[in-house]
């Protein structure tokens, strides 16, 4: 896939052939430093930018816009309707996206919020909560609607470093729960491996897939040699890709 | 949790108590002085003169007239408007035609367009309309741009990544997410159009035999009735405290509990 922007009259490839496959129930996770195109690339797949060329496939069907089958949860805070509670939040996703009585809605967000350890927090408006809470909002819609595939931008890039700690143990925890198939991008390396059944190493712009690497079960604990291994085996890769040729 | 925002009952109290005791400095003044009630008569007796003119059923057609105007004004001002929003947002050289008008005309005062507004429309409702229209359009359009063009991109993308599209993302991202700014922009234009028409009903009085509040004070005048004019100008007080408060209370249910406000 390549997708080429058009900044100030400017074409800039921002993406130059990525090509990766997430398989089902699968955690993928796109690792890169900011600019090398992993966000335009998590866009595309949500169907936000039009790919210049080759495909986007789901279930191999092609993608040709944003649709509910690929739930998206964003970096900023304010990805909540601030005009509608938790609970009305995602039970207006579910609602718009599936055309269910309202009933079965209600029903399904208070499932979903749940599931992210919401229940008591149904009935606040969004600006009541803290980032940490508003994220796990989000995800519990994202999921609410049931997509085939949660496609995560940076998710927890705007939290502080303890809740950012306590939400990808959340989530994974949420995974263990829905086995649903992930999209996760990060520059964080620790995130990478930590949430990761694989990670795609991008190139520095015009994005190209380095490498992939798969970090095991073993690294799933931060504290675990597996995980120190993967973190510098990763680390390497992106010295090489980022570094220059000085490494 | 919620910003506590203070009711009107917390508000009204102390408001009342300072409003109480400049009426009775006024009252004990007009008596200490011996002024000319033609001039100016004492708070007493303009209540008298409330009274008998609401006993009288001499009042209220006055002001339905000024609020059939004003709430028609409106109406169409708001409709039309959202008319020249919405072409400002789908076409980009009505968008500068309509910052461009906005930019020159906003700055004159409605009133300044009553003598135009006679030439071309006569004595009557429709110069009334005109200027109520000249009063609202301009402050309302660029609110209601404004507020769609500041609809935050993320939440745009929430509703399109949930299949929404045309009017359904409009109603429900675009329409709620821009509130703050129509609010702002009703406000506005009330306040506008309220100075506007009372003006106009001074300087033009009345529409079809039946006058507004604005005549009602023109006429009280003319027949030297100071006490009925000072009726006049409490009512429109009144009149303005009230929707104050209406809006205050609308603010307070939607966008102040939403966390919205601007």
């Amino acid at each position: 896939m390549t997708v080429v922007y058009s900044v100030e009259g400017r074409r800039h490839t921002a993406i130059e052939e990525a090509s990766f496959h997430a398989g089902d129930g699968e955690k993928l996770v796109l690792l890169g430093p900011s600019g090398c195109g992993k966000s335009t690339l998590l866009k595309t797949v949500a169907g936000f930018i039009p790919p210049d060329q080759g495909t986007v496939l789901v279930d191999g069907r092609p993608v040709k816009g944003p649709g509910p089958d690929r739930m998206v949860v964003f970096q900023e805070f304010d990805q909540l309707l601030p005009w509608k509670t938790v609970h009305d939040n995602v039970a207006f996703a579910v609602r718009a996206a599936r055309k269910v009585p309202a009933r079965e809605a209600a029903e399904q967000a208070r499932r979903y919020l749940d599931l992210v350890g919401l229940t008591r927090f149904g009935g606040f408006y969004p600006h009541a909560l803290s980032g940490g809470m508003k994220q796990r909002a989000a995800i519990a819609r994202a999921l609410a609607v049931e997509p085939e595939i949660l496609l995560m931008d940076e998710p927890f890039g705007s939290l502080d470093a303890q809740t950012r700690t306590l939400m990808q143990g959340e989530l994974l925890s949420i995974w263990a729960r829905t086995r649903k198939t992930i999209l996760f991008v990060t520059h964080s390396i620790d995130e990478a491996v930590l949430l990761g059944d694989r990670i795609v190493i991008l190139t520095e712009g015009p994005g190209r897939v380095k490498t992939v690497v798969s970090p095991g079960e073993e690294a799933r604990s931060p504290s675990s040699a597996r995980f120190v291994e993967v973190c510098r085996e990763v680390r390497s890769h992106l010295q090489v890709a980022f570094g220059g040729g000085a490494g | 949790m919620m910003p506590r925002v203070p009711r009107l009952a917390v508000l009204v109290p102390r408001q009342l108590i300072i409003a109480l005791g400049l009426l009775a400095v006024w009252e004990v003044g007009c008596r200490l002085a011996k002024v000319n009630p033609l001039l100016l008569p004492p708070p007493s007796a303009v209540f008298i003169s409330f009274g008998q003119l609401l006993q009288a059923g001499d009042l209220l057609p006055y002001v339905w007239t000024t609020f059939a105007l004003l709430g028609g004004g409106m109406l169409a001002g708001l409709v039309l408007s959202l008319i020249l929003t919405t072409l400002a947002i789908i076409s980009r050289p009505a968008r500068e035609l309509l910052l461009t008008l906005t930019a020159m005309l906003n700055p004159l005062p409605a009133i300044a367009l009553l003598p135009l507004a006679l030439l071309w429309f006569g004595l009557g409702w429709k110069s009334l309309l005109f200027v109520l229209l000249h009063s609202i359009v301009w402050s309302m359009s660029l609110n209601l741009y404004t507020g769609f063009a500041a609809v935050p991109e993320t939440l745009i993308r929430v509703g399109r990544n949930l299949g929404l599209a045309g009017w359904r993302l409009v109603m429900g991202i675009y329409f709620p997410a821009a509130l703050p700014y129509f609010v702002a922009g009703i406000k506005l234009a009330w306040a506008y159009s309220w100075r506007t028409i009372i003006a106009a009903e001074l300087v033009f009085g009345a529409t079809g035999g039946h006058g507004g509040l604005g005549w009602f004070i023109y006429k009280q005048r003319y027949a030297m009735e100071t006490a009925a004019v000072f009726v006049g100008l409490v009512l429109i007080i009144l009149i303005g405290l009230v929707v104050d408060a209406g809006f205050r209370e609308v603010e307070r249910r939607t966008i102040r509990r939403w966390g919205m406000s601007l």
